[in-house]
């Protein structure tokens, strides 16, 4: 079990964008380094952690990663509450899912409670270069306009994966306001609360800094 | 006086005492002589007395054998010209009968016991005899009255009137009742006797005339009605020809005068008197009214019933048996249209409700149904909701939104989704449409009410189901849903039903909106009423079960209880039936909505019943998770609509709210204390989004025992900021 007091913060990541663009095999690749080909489409929601250490900081990551396909999707706007980050992914060989990042995009903005949440914009598939459909150029055009930070990756090939949630995560550990250290690291010593304690953290919160 | 012998007595002295002899005569003289003036006083006295009295009664005695010569003379008198001179002597009779009267009491006040006694009886005597002679003549007449006009009836059933087959009033053509009508009237009998005749006139004739299929013919001696057919009501037609046959043999009798004076009446005017208000309101009531038509193209062919019965009404002042005032069957023939309307309304709604009352479970399944094209509906909208609509450009706009498979949105809001609705719905439509049709061809007055019929229909629909199938929906849940879809669809088709008959009806109604749409809420507020019972009763059955699946007593060690499992089976099968019963009766989202709300109630008690339990044994904990994870298996299942694609069963993450939690809650179940920590995830991840802090922490501590590493765990959950 790793030391609570090693992790400057937790943040909660989001992976959202058409169906079949390939939100799950990314989160595959990042958490445990794997790719499946017959990946099945996501019912629900699937949720992974990964600790990454940024700066010598370990940061833990809560990725949820969300159904594609409107039918799969529970509509709760549980799923983007508290998010910080949020993954947008569009096949770079499927037009219409780089078409529809608009539509994803105001989705985010309707249900995020953060207002500057940290986009990033995802061309998966990049490795299929022979079917590509929608040019970098345009990928890094779209991004700027609604600034966003933006890559090309290919969870098959590995390449951009990890890249893409690492420069999130900076972005976002950048960001005044958006993140907090986790209470224990706040206060520099390790007070072991007792059992029944159920205050809200909330309240030994505000007095550092 | 000193007498002679007396002196010489003395002067013997022999005498003595005979001295005396003529002093005591002489007194006795004077006594005798004072008796007999005493009596004779006396005697004058009492003869005095005697005669005053005699002569007193005397003159009383003359006076009653006055009266009692007068009283007989007027007894004979009566007696000898009773028969031939009725008619002139009834009015002088009744004079003297009066006189009589006055005598008698006269007679009366004298003090008999000082009368003769023999006067005093014969006085009594003919008192009787004069009360006698009054009784027999009363009998005479009852009897002659009777004897003219007398009825002789069968029934088939002699306890009951309604059974009669046969009457017959037997009339003496040929003989003058004028003296008997008379006669009766000044013993004031007349009145009883026509009354008594009236009302078996109406008992045995005009009841049956008007109720029934009867022939009334006239006889040689007298008037006979006979009964065709006790079902069917009779044609007025008939009723009026009956009637003047059986008046018509009654005139002739009974137009006699009932006294002498000038203007007297008749005693056929009197019995019409007595009786013709009640006739002609039986004639209205039960041959009029119910003759009058409910169909239009039998309208005409009555307006010459009307005109007979018109001419009927002539005839009946014509013969003086009504008033020539009376208004009643005028007023009714006037109101005729009315009465048409009220009957044809009355029709329409009493079709209405037994439409209704059909049977729920015999269905037709409905489609997507346009029932107007764009442009039509186009106008319906405007002037039902007052917006201008281009529902081409909005079904197009419609078509081009990204919608999940399977989903459809409607394409325009005047398509009904695919469901199942009883039979006798398609019935209550077409008799909106035909009574709208009907208004549309018919005058103003009753097009006005048409209309109104035709919305009461959506009224009583609703009120029929609501009441006479309670017991059928209470009871079955296809029946609930049947009544649901039912009231959905009239409430789809309301607004526009009445659209399409406007501009047919006459002015000025087809200026106005024509519109149901005021019984959309109203139809959907009924149907939902009754499915939600429905829902009540199935969530609490399933409480009921999940009562007895002993899950709250879960303890330490034990082994799950095998009712635990037993109750789940009974619930997925319950919910397995409810699809059956419901997935082709209720539109598809509907159906799905209502079964989700269902299941995600009986998960919603599985969860909360887990989550309170205060220690959980690794054993329960892996049993529980076991079955729930049969139900995982199972519930999705129940979304799935019989020929529709499989993968509908996702659809319960949309509809089963709790879903997610459920599935966290088996995760738990099932994790070790570092991953519950992962999908905590500082309040980040799933399990935060689900489960309150308490709730976790409480389920961690039935889970777990009580180490550090439990320790840590729980202080790392909290409300994050």
């Amino acid at each position: 079990m790793e030391q609570p007091d090693a992790i400057l913060t937790s943040l909660k990541l989001l992976i959202i964008g058409e169906s079949g663009v390939g939100k799950s095999s990314l989160l595959l690749r990042f958490t445990d380094d794997a790719f499946d080909p017959e990946q099945a489409a996501t019912i629900g929601v699937d949720f992974k952690v990964k600790t990454i250490t940024i700066n010598q900081d370990k940061i833990k990551l809560a990725i949820w990663d969300t159904a594609g396909q409107e039918r799969f999707r529970t509509l709760t706007p549980s799923y983007y509450r508290g998010g910080q980050g949020a993954i947008l992914v569009y096949d770079v060989t499927n037009r219409d899912t780089f078409d529809r990042v608009d539509n994803w995009l105001t989705e985010l903005e309707t249900y995020s409670t953060n207002h500057d949440i940290v986009k990033m914009l995802v061309g998966n598939k990049c490795d299929m270069d022979e079917t590509r459909a929608v040019s970098k150029d345009e990928g890094i055009k779209l991004a700027r306009k609604h600034q966003m930070m933006f890559i090309e990756s290919s969870a098959k090939t590995k390449e951009g994966v990890q890249c893409a949630f690492e420069e999130l995560v900076e972005k976002i550990i950048q960001t005044p306001g958006l993140w907090e250290m986790t209470s224990d690291r706040k206060r520099g010593i390790h007070v072991a609360q007792g059992e029944g304690s159920t205050v809200p953290g909330g309240c030994n919160y505000c007095s550092v800094i | 006086m000193t007498s002679f012998v007396r002196e010489i007595l003395s002067a013997s002295g022999k005498l003595g005492d005979k001295e005396d002899f003529m002093g005591k005569a002489m007194r006795l003289e004077r006594r005798m002589d004072d008796l007999q003036t005493g009596l004779r006083l006396q005697m004058e006295g009492q003869y005095v007395e005697f005669v005053a009295s005699f002569s007193e009664t005397q003159a009383h005695l003359r006076q009653m054998d006055e009266a009692v010569a007068e009283v007989e003379a007027l007894t004979q008198s009566l007696k000898a010209h009773l028969k031939p001179e009725l008619a002139e002597q009834t009015q002088e009779m009744q004079d003297l009968w009066l006189k009589l009267q006055d005598l008698a009491a006269s007679v009366q006040s004298i003090d008999l016991s000082e009368c003769d006694e023999n006067q005093s009886k014969a006085f009594e005597a003919a008192k009787v005899e004069y009360i006698l002679i009054m009784e027999l003549l009363q009998y005479e007449l009852g009897k002659d009255w009777d004897s003219q006009l007398g009825f002789v009836t069968e029934l088939e059933d002699t306890e009951d009137e309604e059974s009669l087959t046969s009457a017959k009033l037997m009339l003496k053509s040929e003989s003058d009742l004028t003296s008997l009508v008379q006669g009766l009237r000044s013993m004031e009998l007349l009145s009883i006797r026509l009354g008594k005749l009236g009302s078996k006139l109406m008992q045995y004739f005009f009841r049956p005339i008007m109720a029934r299929n009867v022939a009334v013919t006239q006889e040689h001696d007298g008037v006979a009605l006979s009964v065709h057919e006790m079902k069917t009501r009779p044609e007025p037609q008939d009723v009026f020809a009956n009637i003047s046959c059986l008046l018509e043999n009654l005139h002739r009798v009974l137009d006699v005068p009932i006294d002498q004076s000038e203007d007297s009446m008749t005693a056929f005017q009197l019995l019409g008197l007595t009786f013709s208000e009640d006739i002609v309101e039986m004639l209205v009531k039960e041959c009029l009214l119910r003759a009058v038509p409910s169909e239009d193209s039998e309208l005409k062919k009555f307006e010459d019933v009307l005109e007979n019965a018109k001419k009927f009404r002539a005839y009946l002042i014509d013969i003086k048996f009504i008033e020539s005032d009376e208004k009643t069957i005028l007023e009714f023939a006037a109101n005729v249209d009315r009465t048409f309307a009220d009957k044809k309304v009355a029709e329409i709604l009493g079709k209405a409700r037994e439409l209704a009352k059909r049977d729920l479970y015999q269905t037709r399944t409905v489609t997507p149904l346009t029932t107007l094209p764009d442009d039509e509906a186009q106008e319906v909208a405007k002037k039902l909701f007052d917006v201008d609509i281009k529902f081409s450009g909005a079904s197009q706009m419609l078509k081009e939104l990204e919608l999940p498979d399977g989903a459809s949105l409607y394409e325009s809001p005047f398509i009904f989704p695919k469901c199942e609705v009883s039979e006798h719905v398609f019935e209550i439509i077409a008799l909106v449409r035909s009574t709208l049709e009907n208004a549309c061809q018919s005058s103003l007055m009753l097009a006005g009410r048409l209309l109104e019929a035709a919305r009461l229909i959506f009224v009583i629909y609703p009120e029929v189901i609501r009441t006479y199938h309670d017991d059928s929906w209470k009871q079955f849940p296809q029946h609930a849903a049947l009544a649901l879809t039912n009231c959905l669809y009239l409430a789809h088709l309301s607004p526009m039903i009445g659209f399409e008959y406007r501009s047919r009806l006459p002015s000025p109604l087809n200026e106005n909106i024509l519109s149901m749409s005021d019984f959309v809420r109203y139809l959907r507020d009924a149907g939902l009423e009754v499915f939600s019972f429905q829902l009540d009763a199935q969530q609490k059955s399933m409480h009921e079960a999940l009562k007895a699946s002993g899950f709250s007593s879960i303890t330490g060690e034990a082994d799950l209880p095998p009712k635990t499992e037993q109750s789940l089976r009974q619930i997925l099968h319950q919910l397995h039936h409810l699809r059956k019963v419901w997935q082709h009766v209720l539109p598809a989202a509907m159906y799905k909505k209502a079964i989700g709300s269902i299941a995600n109630f009986v998960v919603g008690e599985l969860i909360n019943r887990v989550v309170a339990l205060e220690d959980i044994a690794a054993d329960s904990a892996q049993q529980i998770s076991s079955l729930f994870n049969f139900m995982k298996e199972k519930l999705p299942d129940i979304f799935v609509i019989e020929g529709q694609d499989k993968s509908s069963k996702y659809d319960i993450l949309r509809y089963l709210h709790l879903w997610q939690k459920f599935d966290e809650l088996i995760l738990v179940l099932n994790a070790n204390l570092k991953e519950i920590d992962d999908r905590w995830a500082s309040g980040k991840g799933p399990l935060a989004s689900e489960f309150s802090v308490e709730e976790i922490k409480h389920l961690i501590r039935a889970l777990f025992q009580n180490t550090d590493r439990r320790a840590a765990v729980l202080s790392r959950i909290k409300y994050e900021a």
